[in-house]
């Protein structure tokens, strides 16, 4: 199992099934905003915490599985987990927000609504 | 071992964070808290088992002489930790924007008010602006 699979099965998988799960109540401008501006914060807060410790040697990546590059001394596979990881937790908390009733989704433009048909049954 | 051990270096990061979310949305986080802490939770368990998948497949390992020396099975408790907390900081900073988004109107005009307290004040004269944060549509 390399990085890249770890990322694929325990952040990418989670993360589609919920974005399928949520279709266009992700279409929330709030959201997107408040998903896209955490995910910049958490990386930018944790890439020199995590470049600290791996100059240290707290923990290293295994070189065969990782893609081989190193980017300030951590794998670029490490910046996509942490972009992903608060993605995922983001969508988690809006989606049982939503479920539960606590954040109701605006009304999404009516022609996002029908770009999104558009698409779908360009897709079919 | 000439650093800092994980356990401290860990804290150390995250609990500002912490800390700030709850002095700037203490008041909606104590209101949601039957929600937040249970993702937190969840997300530390599905990443705890996916820690232990990833070290015994040997993607990554650690320092043994850097760690506190308590394992869950073959992940160390710092790592247990670090997925709570980096939890915890997400969902906290969610709930603390999200609401206080929608309270932005309230949170304006309270500044405004107290801004013109400030400009109007002469020794001895009692504020005579109400304070306008019952208008908040999210009360704590």
């Amino acid at each position: 199992m390399t990085y890249a699979d770890f990322l694929l099965i325990f952040l990418a998988a989670p993360l589609a099934l919920l974005i399928l799960l949520l279709r266009r109540r992700l279409l929330d401008r709030r959201f997107l905003t408040l998903a896209s501006g955490l995910a910049l914060v958490a990386l930018l807060y944790m890439v020199p915490w995590d470049h600290t410790a791996a100059v240290w040697g707290l923990w290293t990546w295994s070189h065969g599985q990782t893609w081989g590059v190193r980017w300030w001394a951590v794998p670029p596979e490490e910046y996509l987990f942490c972009v992903l990881e608060a993605l995922l937790a983001v969508t988690l908390i809006y989606a049982l927000f939503v479920w539960l009733g606590r954040i109701t989704p605006p009304p999404v433009h009516q022609r996002a609504v029908d770009d999104l048909d558009d698409a779908q049954e360009g897709d079919r | 071992m000439s650093h800092w051990p994980y356990l401290p270096f860990l804290v150390l990061w995250a609990l500002p964070v912490l800390a700030v979310q709850w002095i700037f949305g203490g008041r909606y986080l104590w209101r949601e808290r039957r929600i937040w802490p249970w993702v937190a939770l969840g997300l530390c368990v599905w990443f705890t088992l996916a820690d232990a998948i990833a070290i015994n497949a040997g993607i990554w390992s650690f320092d043994r002489a850097a760690l506190v020396g308590l394992y869950l099975g073959p992940v160390p408790l710092e790592e247990v930790l670090f997925y709570l907390l980096t939890a915890l900081m997400v969902t906290q900073g969610f709930v603390t924007l999200w609401f206080g988004y929608q309270d932005r109107v309230a949170y304006r005009r309270r500044f405004a008010a107290r801004l013109s307290r400030l400009r109007t004040w002469r020794p001895g004269r009692a504020p005579d602006v109400a304070d306008p944060a019952h208008t908040m549509k999210n009360p704590g």
